[in-house]
């Protein structure tokens, strides 16, 4: 695990906010707008692209149960030796314990502590001791934040924010709770409920919960020209599964004279187009449940969606019957499954360079969308133990669109 | 309006210009695209080898009066008599053509028997005929179709109505003979269809509520709203590609085909499927029953006057005026930008194309009535 020191994190954070916004609050320089990345050259060709926070529909805002404001931990433990134990097994020490539960409120309820931290203790946490605290809190799923903590994919918490009607004081609570992923990729957030307290109305705390909770895309588009255009350009996207006719699309698009570029939705399959950006709707509830990674994989390729889940008890049959495990280099279309604590948590699909679809959790706050591999990663390695394998599609070749 | 409107008359010029249109929809820019439907998509009866005319329920003698009656030589006539093959199958009386006549009728001819098969045996004629997309052969080019079998199909192809048409695939497919590849690549480049990438300019004076609200109709502001701060808060980021701001289920068919799993045991999915379908989330059997229009459109929608302007996504339905009998529907876009599948085939992708040449494959029609219908928000 590769930790940051707080004074550090604390310095990559704030200095945007300064640069942003002046001591009494005035602007003093123009925003700065984010950047175009570029990809690594590859036999997909020249890839471009930028991220689109995506923020959650009103609709769907209004069904999110608000936590509140109050910090709360979870323990499972049946007494306090128990849970002291839990804690110090955890890796906290006597000292950090101590710390974190000082002038603390306990609400023993069954074989579980409903621990209520005071704001000192939330707030002056040495970044160690949150990291090993929170990571213990994310096992238990009462715990939904520290389970599943809002992930901040830069350093740059200005830029992150940017759209957003959030405002600087809660960025800058933000900066302050923030604590890095246990892989060093990103920073997590848990204590959303604290940074609540700032929200003076239901409007500005649903505008604060829009912005912490938005996820960002990737709009991703294949660069050409007439010099680049290649046949392996239209192999590697084609992926072997004659899906689409690519390369007249492709040849279509350098015909063009200002240095082309096509988005690469077009290139996907027609299910993942349809669903790409696109947070989950009623209707794709309709059978029951949402679809989840496995079904986002699963149907990559397929014309119709299958109903299969993560947690269907044939999920391993059919992913050994349906794809192969395969070596680097990856290609387009390769399920990535990850690995931890023994078992597979998430599952996206490669695209290019170091791009993947994912649909990072099952419930309706989680969109499709193009997301760097690392950051998926960073996303769901809550523990720091991910490793990647990754399986291909096997022959007969699915429905094309 | 669009402010340039240039095209590519052939397929050595590669500099295509982008044409711009500004309205309430914002800015958009949008150029053509060529699509070729993928080989999955090929029925086998593609590659049939025999040249056949059905003439339904005619008998051989009174097949050959009406040949002769629309200007067919007395030299073919007997040829085809000699030469031809005759038998009455399930869909009516056939006749194998012989290269010799093939080769011989005139370009008069074969506009003439394309007009007749279109009002006698419309079933027939749908299935021989083939419209060559943008009217011209410049999808044929040399690395896809030998320059011989090009001067054969431009030789046998006519002009009905405005439309280059061609009803002679099973003759060109003889003349290739056994190359596969060049076969399927034959009939990929006579199937493609000429289609738009539609962009959507955005800097950092745009109207970010105005374009919103065009483009959201129906469904959530939210996910364009997202999509257009995205854009306008990127350096190097001008424009994106309306793929991105059109509704989830025309994202899916956007330049894709349709496929057997779209399909019911009687019928395929048509330009009235694409056009019901434009809000929905997932596609519905019963669209493909044979139903009247207004049991699809009287509780979802709204009908508007045609005078109107209109709304991204109205669905616009064109009717014979005689008896009010469906011709033709689609969807509008922005400006003269509509989102269509032209017809049932599974060779026939859903495109994003303007309205002028989307109705150039409907030239038979003559003047049409009219309908516009709007979706109801949340229906």
């Amino acid at each position: 695990m590769r930790t940051i020191p707080s004074l550090l994190l604390l310095a990559m954070l704030i200095p945007a906010l300064s640069q942003r916004v002046g001591a009494q609050g005035e602007s003093v320089e123009p925003v700065a707008k984010r950047q175009v990345s570029i990809a690594p050259d590859g036999p997909w060709g020249n890839l471009e692209f930028f991220e689109v926070p995506l923020e959650f529909p009103t609709e769907t805002l209004s069904s999110f149960a608000i936590p509140s404001q109050n910090v709360e931990w979870v323990l499972q433990a049946a007494t306090h030796e128990e849970m002291d134990s839990i804690l110090l097994v955890a890796g906290l020490t006597s000292a950090e314990i101590s710390n974190a539960f000082a002038g603390c409120t306990v609400i023993q309820d069954e074989d579980i502590f409903r621990v209520y931290p005071t704001t000192e203790a939330v707030l002056s946490m040495p970044l160690e001791t949150r990291t090993k605290l929170y990571r213990l809190l994310s096992q238990y799923s009462q715990n939904r934040f520290y389970r599943r903590p809002v992930y901040i994919n830069q350093q740059n918490l200005s830029d992150w924010f940017r759209g957003s009607e959030v405002d600087r004081d809660s960025i800058t609570d933000v900066s302050m709770l923030a604590y890095p992923t246990p892989n060093g990729q990103g920073f997590y957030l848990s204590d959303v409920a604290y940074t609540l307290r700032g929200a003076t109305s239901a409007l500005e705390e649903r505008e604060l919960l829009q912005g912490l909770l938005r996820s960002s895309g990737l709009i991703v588009r294949l660069r050409l020209s007439r010099e680049s255009l290649t046949p392996g350009i239209a192999d590697y996207w084609t992926a072997g599964y004659k899906n689409k006719a690519v390369m007249p699309l492709l040849e279509s698009v350098v015909t063009q004279n200002d240095g082309s570029s096509i988005d690469i939705a077009h290139l996907i399959p027609a299910l993942p187009r349809q669903y790409l950006n696109q947070f989950p709707d009623t209707q794709d509830g309709a059978d029951g449940r949402l679809p989840d990674w496995f079904w986002t994989c699963y149907n990559f390729f397929r014309s119709s969606p299958r109903a299969v889940y993560a947690d269907s008890p044939d999920r391993d049959r059919l992913i050994l019957k349906e794809f192969e495990p395969a070596m680097p280099l990856n290609q387009f279309g390769d399920l990535l499954l990850l690995n931890s604590g023994g078992r597979i948590i998430h599952g996206c699909i490669y695209i290019a360079a170091d791009i993947v679809y994912t649909k990072n959790s099952s419930d309706i706050y989680s969109p499709w969308i193009f997301m760097r591999i690392q950051d998926v990663i960073g996303y769901h390695d809550v523990l720091g133990d991910v490793t990647i394998s990754t399986f291909r599609k096997r022959a007969p070749l699915p429905e094309a669109p | 309006m669009p402010e340039v409107t240039p095209s590519a008359e052939a397929a050595e010029i590669l500099q295509v210009e982008k044409t711009v249109t500004t309205g309430p929809w914002g800015t958009l820019e949008y150029y053509p695209v060529r699509l070729e439907p993928p080989t999955t998509q090929f029925l086998q009866s593609l590659f049939g080898k025999t040249t056949v005319w059905n003439f339904g329920v005619l008998t051989e003698t009174g097949a050959l009066a009406e040949l002769r009656g629309i200007g067919f030589s007395e030299e073919i006539l007997e040829t085809l008599r000699a030469e031809g093959r005759w038998g009455r199958a399930k869909s009516g009386l056939e006749v194998t053509v012989p290269d010799s006549v093939v080769e011989s009728i005139t370009p008069d001819n074969r506009l003439a028997l394309a007009e007749w098969f279109h009002s006698n045996n419309y079933d027939f004629f749908s299935r021989i005929t083939v419209n060559i997309e943008g009217g011209d052969f410049s999808a044929f080019t040399e690395d896809k179709v030998r320059p011989e079998i090009l001067e054969l199909v431009k030789t046998h192809s006519f002009v009905r109505k405005g439309v280059l048409s061609f009803m002679d695939l099973p003759f060109i497919v003889r003349k290739i003979g056994d190359r596969e590849e060049e076969r399927e690549t034959f009939i990929r480049t006579i199937f493609s269809t000429r289609a738009l990438v539609v962009r959507l300019l955005i800097d950092e004076t745009t109207d970010r509520a105005a374009i919103v609200d065009y483009w959201s109709w129906g469904e959530r502001a939210s996910r364009v709203e997202s999509i257009v701060k995205g854009v306008q808060a990127t350096m190097g980021v001008d424009k994106i590609d309306i793929v991105h701001l059109l509704p989830p289920l025309p994202r899916r068919y956007l330049y894709a085909f349709s496929r057997i799993s779209d399909s019911s045991v009687h019928n395929t999915p048509d330009c009235f499927w694409a056009s019901v379908h434009f809000f929905k989330r997932s596609p519905s059997p019963r669209v493909l029953d044979s139903l009247s229009i207004e049991h699809y459109l009287a509780h979802d929608f709204t009908e508007v006057s045609a005078e109107e302007k209109l709304h991204f996504g109205d669905i616009v339905c064109l009717l014979r005026p005689e008896d009010e009998s469906f011709i033709h529907s689609y969807v509008h876009i922005a400006d003269d930008i509509v989102f269509t599948k032209n017809g049932a085939s599974n060779l026939h992708p859903f495109i994003l194309t303007l309205k002028s040449d989307m109705m150039s494959l409907y030239p038979h029609e003559g003047e049409c009535k009219v309908r516009v219908f709007r979706q109801i928000p949340g229906r």
